[in-house]
C-alpha cells in the first residue's frame, strides 16, 4: 500500500475490537503513577445493587488510591476515540494476535510498519476529588459503643469488622485511618469495630486516671509510657472491664507519642485539658440535659483530669468548641479543629464546618425523637 | 461495596513495538496511540463475528478478515528518519479515508494524561506474585497516552493519488 517510510502510514481497522476503558489521570494520581519504582495498586469501589440503599450518598464508583479518593465520573464525548497500535499492514499474512502484534518474527522483514486501531471509545472516565466525607461516614456506619464499667459490656446491636465497614464505605484506607483515629475507634477482643461515646471514653479516662494515680503510674516519663503497662496495673482492679482498644484510644486522645512510631505514649497536658473538656461538654449534650452551667462544668472538667491538668483547664483550650447561651451556662459546639490544640490553622479547620452543620441537625433530630 | 483492583503496572512487561511508524513523542511503552475523530469511521461492515461476517465482508483476502483497511496517516512534514524526533515536523498530520477524501489534523497534548485501562488475563493471575489473593475481576492499567493525534475538521476531497 505504501512504500514511503517515514511519511505514509497504512490505517486500518481491527474487526476485533478489545474493550478498554480511559482514564482520565489528574497530576496527583499521575506522580503516584510515575513516581515510584513500584506504584502501589489502587482500587476501584462500586456500590453493587445491594449495598446501595444503604448509603444514599455513594450510588456511584469511587478510585481509591492510599490515601486519597476520586469520585469517577463517565464523560461522554461525541468525537470517537480510536486506539492506534504499530501492526503489519494488511498487505502482508496478519497475526491472529491481537494484543501482541509485534512478536511475529515477519515482522522484521516488513519495509514498513501499519497502524491498527484496536479500541474504540466515546467516553472516558473523569476523576473528581472525593464529596464524601470520611468522618461524616464513619460516625454513620460504625456501632457506637456506650460502655458499660460495672462488669457488664452493653453488647452493641450490630457487629461489624473493622475491614468489612472500609470496604463498605467509598473512601480510602488513609482517610479511614484518620477519621478512625480522630473518633476514637476501636475493635474490641472479638475483632469488632466500635465508636466509643463521650461517656465512654470518659469513663475510661477515668479508670486510667485512677489507676495511674493508686499505683504511681506516671503518666509522663521521659521516655514514654506503653499501653501494655497501663492495661496491666489496670488490670489489677476487678471491676475492670475497658476493652484494650479503647484504653488504647483513649490513651491516643490524651498523649502525644514520645517518640513518633513507636507506640510509647507520654500525657500532653494541654491536650488532655482539651480532650476531657470537649468529652464533658459532648456527653452532657448527648444525654440531653440542657446546657450545662458553666461552675459545675468548671468544677466536673478540673476533677476529671490529672492533677498536673487542672491549671490547664481554661476555655481558652476548647475554643470553638462552646457557646454561652446564657452567661451563666454553657453549650457543646462540635465546630472546632477535630484534632485540639495543634492544628487549629484555619485550612485545617475548613472543611469542619459543613460536618458541624449535618450534625447538628442530626443531633437536634434525635432529641426529638427522643422526647 | 465490592472493590475491584486497579493495578498501575501491566501483568506482563511491555514487549516494545518492533517498529514504530509514529513520530518519537507519541511512542508509549505498548505502542498504543491516541487518535480521535469528530465524527465516526463508518465501517463497510459491522465488526461482526467471524462466522457469519466473512461472507460480506469486502476483503478478497481470506487471510485478512479480521481487520479492513481505512486509508492511511501521513505526516507530510516528515521526510527524513530525523524528522521522526523534530517536534516541529509532526505538528500537521493528513488521514487520507479510503482515495478520495482527507482529513487534516493536529498533533495534541492531552492536558490530562489519559491511562488506558483493560480486564487483566485471568490466567496470568499466578505469576503475579503480591497480589494472589483477589478472586475476580482484576483491572489494569495498561498504558499512559500523553499526546492525541485529533482530526476536528471536516474531510475534503482529494483525488486519487
Amino acid at each position: 500500500m505504501s512504500t514511503q517510510f517515514t511519511t505514509s502510514i497504512p490505517f486500518s481497522f481491527s474487526h476485533n475490537l478489545a474493550p478498554i476503558r480511559l482514564l482520565e489521570l489528574p497530576p496527583a494520581l499521575l506522580e503516584l503513577l510515575s513516581a515510584s519504582e513500584s506504584p502501589p495498586i489502587l482500587k476501584i469501589k462500586a456500590s453493587s445493587g445491594a449495598t446501595s440503599s444503604v448509603h444514599s450518598t455513594d450510588n456511584h464508583a469511587v478510585l481509591c488510591t492510599p490515601t486519597q479518593t476520586y469520585s469517577l465520573r463517565q464523560v461522554y464525548s461525541s468525537n470517537s476515540i480510536i486506539l492506534l497500535q504499530p501492526s503489519v499492514p494488511l498487505i502482508s499474512p496478519p497475526s491472529d494476535d491481537n494484543e501482541d502484534e509485534d512478536t511475529d518474527p515477519l515482522a522484521f522483514l516488513q519495509p514498513s510498519m501499519g497502524l491498527k486501531a484496536v479500541s474504540t471509545a466515546v467516553s472516558y472516565m473523569e476523576l473528581v476529588p472525593t464529596i464524601h466525607d470520611a468522618h461524616e461516614l464513619l460516625l454513620k456506619h460504625i456501632p457506637l459503643y456506650h460502655g458499660s464499667f460495672d462488669g457488664a459490656m452493653e453488647s452493641p446491636t450490630e457487629k461489624v469488622p473493622k475491614v468489612a465497614i472500609l470496604s463498605a464505605l467509598p473512601i480510602s484506607e488513609g482517610e479511614f485511618e484518620t477519621a478512625w483515629k480522630k473518633l476514637n475507634c476501636f475493635c474490641c477482643s472479638a475483632g469488632y469495630a466500635h465508636r466509643p461515646s463521650s461517656s465512654a471514653v470518659l469513663a475510661a479516662l477515668g479508670e486510667i486516671f485512677t489507676c495511674a494515680a493508686a499505683e504511681s503510674f506516671t503518666l509522663s516519663p521521659k521516655d514514654g509510657f506503653a499501653v501494655e503497662a497501663l492495661v496491666s496495673i489496670m488490670d489489677d482492679d476487678e471491676e475492670v472491664a475497658i476493652p484494650q482498644g479503647l484504653v488504647d484510644a483513649a490513651v491516643a486522645g490524651v498523649c502525644e507519642e514520645a517518640v513518633a512510631e513507636t507506640g510509647r505514649w507520654k500525657l500532653d497536658k494541654a491536650k488532655c485539658a482539651s480532650y476531657v473538656g470537649r468529652a464533658l461538654l459532648e456527653d452532657w449534650q448527648s444525654k440531653a440535659k440542657g446546657d450545662m452551667l458553666y461552675v459545675s462544668f468548671i468544677s466536673r472538667w478540673k476533677s476529671s483530669v490529672p492533677e498536673e491538668c487542672v491549671a490547664l483547664c481554661k476555655l481558652d483550650c476548647i475554643k470553638g468548641w462552646y457557646t454561652h447561651p446564657t452567661p451563666s451556662t454553657i453549650r457543646f459546639v462540635s465546630g472546632g479543629t477535630p484534632i485540639p490544640a495543634k492544628s487549629s490553622s484555619p485550612s485545617a479547620a475548613a472543611p469542619a464546618p459543613v460536618v458541624t452543620a449535618k450534625n447538628k441537625w442530626h443531633e437536634k433530630f434525635g432529641k426529638g425523637k427522643r422526647r | 461495596m465490592p472493590s475491584i483492583p486497579l493495578h498501575t503496572t501491566p501483568a506482563t512487561p511491555h514487549q516494545a513495538p518492533v517498529q514504530n511508524p509514529l513520530p518519537q513523542l507519541l511512542h508509549t511503552p505498548s505502542g498504543l496511540a491516541l487518535l480521535e475523530i469528530q465524527g465516526t469511521i463508518n465501517m463497510p461492515t459491522p465488526p461482526a463475528p467471524p462466522e457469519d461476517g466473512e461472507e460480506d465482508a469486502m476483503e478478497i483476502d481470506p487471510s485478512a478478515s479480521h481487520e479492513t483497511p481505512i486509508g492511511r496517516i501521513v505526516f507530510p512534514d516528515m521526510q527524513t528518519e530525523d524528522d521522526r524526533k523534530d517536534p516541529t515536523k509532526f505538528k500537521r498530520v493528513y488521514l487520507y479515508v479510503g482515495k478520495h477524501q482527507r482529513l487534516t489534523g493536529e498533533v495534541k497534548k492531552l492536558l490530562k494524561p489519559l491511562g488506558i485501562i483493560r480486564r487483566r488475563d485471568p490466567s496470568l493471575k499466578e505469576n503475579d506474585t503480591p497480589n494472589g489473593a483477589w478472586d475476580g475481576e482484576e483491572l489494569e492499567i495498561v498504558d499512559i497516552v500523553r499526546w492525541k493525534i485529533l482530526f476536528s475538521a471536516r474531510p475534503e476531497p482529494v483525488s486519487s493519488t
